[in-house]
């Protein structure tokens, strides 16, 4: 409030808290200095009763106003210093409210008991200041008390009527002076916030455009990506295709290999690339995610019904991720026949869409794996949110004779990925093409450590032994998939 | 041993199909305005039994065109074409040649404008990723007159 304090700001903790304005310090400087002025040039200059109880009181009534005014000066200039002190907020304004209080009472019986003397001085600043500085009603019973106390004063010592009315009339005057300052004061206030506040909403809009602008950017590249993946994917199949009517040789049958791991990539990629497409556009895959044919643990199902494209298409997407995983277990829980659970708990918040995808995508593989290599056992995805991460876990029990191979290929061994069996115990439903090792888990959890987490995926079992990819795993009784998020 | 290619051409390699429903090869006119997807999608039929290439077109007009001169039974169009796109020409067919079927095909299977393609008279859709068996599968059906069917039960064919 006051620039004689060096390196405080204008704008800082005010005193008293938010009910005290932004004044001018050279206002404030002057009103200090005027009563200091009057107080101290008083019992020196003009008129005053010398004598008796006029007398008395009059020295009284001084001293009385001489500590008024020092505490009012140490209130005003300690207004900044200490915010958080023994004296703030509305303490601070009780005390400065009486040491006006008391500043325009006895500065009104010092009016009235020496007319002509500096001493007027006091009570005018005391009703001004009141009137900028404290609410209307507060400083109108200040100047209330102050004309009254004059009046009684002046009528005691008999001054004259003109005199009583003149100085009434400063007082109340004075008052209102205070009172448009303070208006003037409020309004001031009130543009410079309505300016803070457009200056923020200016840098979010900003803020907001800047990112909308990077997912536009970032949809274009992948759909760009997703058409010239979807060309290599036809051209991939038209190979296999041409590559198996040759006759067999150890080399083709290579080639075949490679053509097919080709295609897998493109696939998963196209998927990858169509799901960010769609996250980017904030509307949930409505195609995509649905049990399909599973033949690489890829999860598209190109061909579908008329009418379920349909309603897909159209039914209103669920925005959250618990939504979306509610749909994709329901969905996997109706093409299939094993048991399906899905269960979401934690504080539901909506995460980053990196993060919503990782977890989208770990809860299909683990849904399609589930099913490739154990039908019919059920399968719990519990979602979990935490103040930090967001959780995920795919269980399933392992149908016995299965998860006991060892890891997918020799030297890929990623520990903790124990691999996909590649005699999956199941009946001859499952699809033409044959199944590739965990190309889905490696990809899974590359994206999970690009968002910054982790993805563990094993058997739970007795000593569930994630070190040894090349050997035998342990006969756990139950397939467990972790991915954890941090969010 | 002929190579498909060019309007009219007819497509080659057949792996020594078995019968087909309806006798004979079930024909095809591929319309795709991407010329790497066109062309691998014509070699791609070509080597499945009891599928025909009887043309490719690189947009909705020629394709439109390409079907009344030829008469195919089953149009395989891609969604996104310049010019005259693919639910303009799917409507088209559906309306001047009742009897050739349209299947859809698209990079995106939520794309916006199958339901259109549907409600224009397509019989189904096909993503550009499926494999050879299930567009095989998918243009049988659809000769056939069936709505292509859903995945489940396709897996058990």
């Amino acid at each position: 409030m006051l620039r004689f304090l060096p390196g405080q700001p204008r704008a800082g903790p005010r005193p008293g808290g938010r009910g005290q304005l932004d004044g001018s310090p050279l206002v404030t400087a002057v009103r200090i200095g005027v009563v200091g002025l009057a107080l101290i040039v008083a019992p020196f200059t003009g008129r005053y009763p010398a004598v008796g109880i006029a007398g008395m009181a009059w020295m009284a009534s001084l001293a009385v106003t001489a500590a008024a005014f020092l505490v009012w000066l140490l209130l005003t200039l300690r207004g900044d210093a200490l915010s958080g002190g023994a004296l703030s907020g509305p303490r601070w304004e009780l005390a400065f409210t009486a040491a006006l209080a008391v500043l325009g009472l006895s500065g009104g019986i010092l009016a009235g008991l020496s007319t002509l003397n500096l001493t007027v001085a006091v009570g005018c600043v005391a009703t001004a200041t009141a009137g900028t500085r404290l609410r209307p009603e507060t400083s109108l019973a200040i100047t209330a008390g102050t004309v009254a106390t004059f009046l009684l004063a002046g009528l005691a010592t008999g001054a004259p009527a003109v005199t009583l009315l003149g100085y009434s009339f400063a007082f109340a005057g004075l008052w209102a002076f205070g009172m448009t300052r303070r208006a003037f004061l409020l309004r001031a206030e009130q543009a410079e916030r309505m300016l803070e506040q457009a200056r923020r909403a200016r840098e979010a809009e900003t803020q907001a455009a800047a990112l909308a602008e990077r997912a536009r950017i970032a949809r274009e590249i992948h759909d760009v990506l997703a058409h010239s993946l979807a060309a290599v994917s036809v051209n991939l199949e038209a190979a296999e295709g041409l590559l198996g009517s040759l006759p067999d040789s150890p080399e083709l049958a290579k080639a075949l290999e490679c053509v097919e791991r080709a295609g897998t990539f493109t696939r998963n990629g196209l998927a990858e690339a169509r799901r960010a497409v769609t996250t980017l556009r904030e509307t949930v895959p409505s195609g995509e995610g649905h049990p399909g044919q599973g033949d690489d643990g890829e999860p598209e199902a190109p061909v579908a019904v008329i009418s379920a494209a349909a309603d897909r298409a159209t039914a209103p997407a669920p925005a959250s991720l618990a939504g979306q995983l509610a749909r994709l277990v329901a969905e996997f829980r109706a093409a299939g026949d094993a048991p399906m659970e899905f269960g979401a708990s934690g504080e539901q918040r909506p995460v980053t869409a990196e993060a919503s995808l990782a977890v989208f995508r770990t809860a299909q593989e683990a849904l399609t794996n589930a099913r490739k290599h154990a039908p019919g056992q059920p399968v719990t995805i519990a979602l979990e949110f935490t103040p930090d991460s967001v959780k995920l876990r795919a269980v399933n029990p392992l149908t016995p004779g299965s998860g006991t191979s060892g890891s997918g290929t020799p030297g890929s061994g990623t520990p903790g990925e124990a691999g996909v069996a590649s005699e999956p115990a199941a009946p001859a439903r499952l699809p033409l093409a044959p199944a590739s090792g965990g190309h889905g888990l490696v990809g899974l959890r590359e994206r999970a450590e690009l968002a910054g987490g982790t993805l563990t995926a094993g058997p739970d079992g007795p000593q569930p032994d994630s070190r040894r990819p090349d050997g035998p795993q342990p006969d756990g009784r139950q397939w467990r998939v972790c991915l954890r998020i941090p969010a | 041993m002929s190579a498909p290619g060019g309007a009219g051409a007819v497509g080659g390699l057949g792996a020594g199909g078995g019968p087909e429903p309806g006798g004979g090869p079930v024909t095809v006119v591929v319309a795709d305005d991407q010329s790497a997807v066109r062309e691998g999608l014509v070699l791609l039929l070509g080597t499945l039994p009891g599928i025909e290439v009887a043309g490719q077109a690189a947009d909705g007009d020629a394709a439109v065109s390409l079907v009344a001169e030829v008469r195919p039974q089953v149009v395989l169009m891609d969604l996104n074409m310049p010019g005259c796109d693919g639910v303009t020409a799917t409507r088209r067919i559906a309306g001047e040649h009742p009897g050739t079927r349209v299947v859809v095909l698209t990079t995106y299977a939520d794309d916006d404008s199958i339901i259109g393609a549907l409600q224009a008279g397509a019989l189904g859709y096909l993503t550009k990723d499926a494999t050879r068996m299930e567009i095989g599968r998918a243009l049988q059906a659809a000769a056939a007159g069936q709505a292509v069917l859903d995945p489940a039960v396709q897996r058990r064919l």
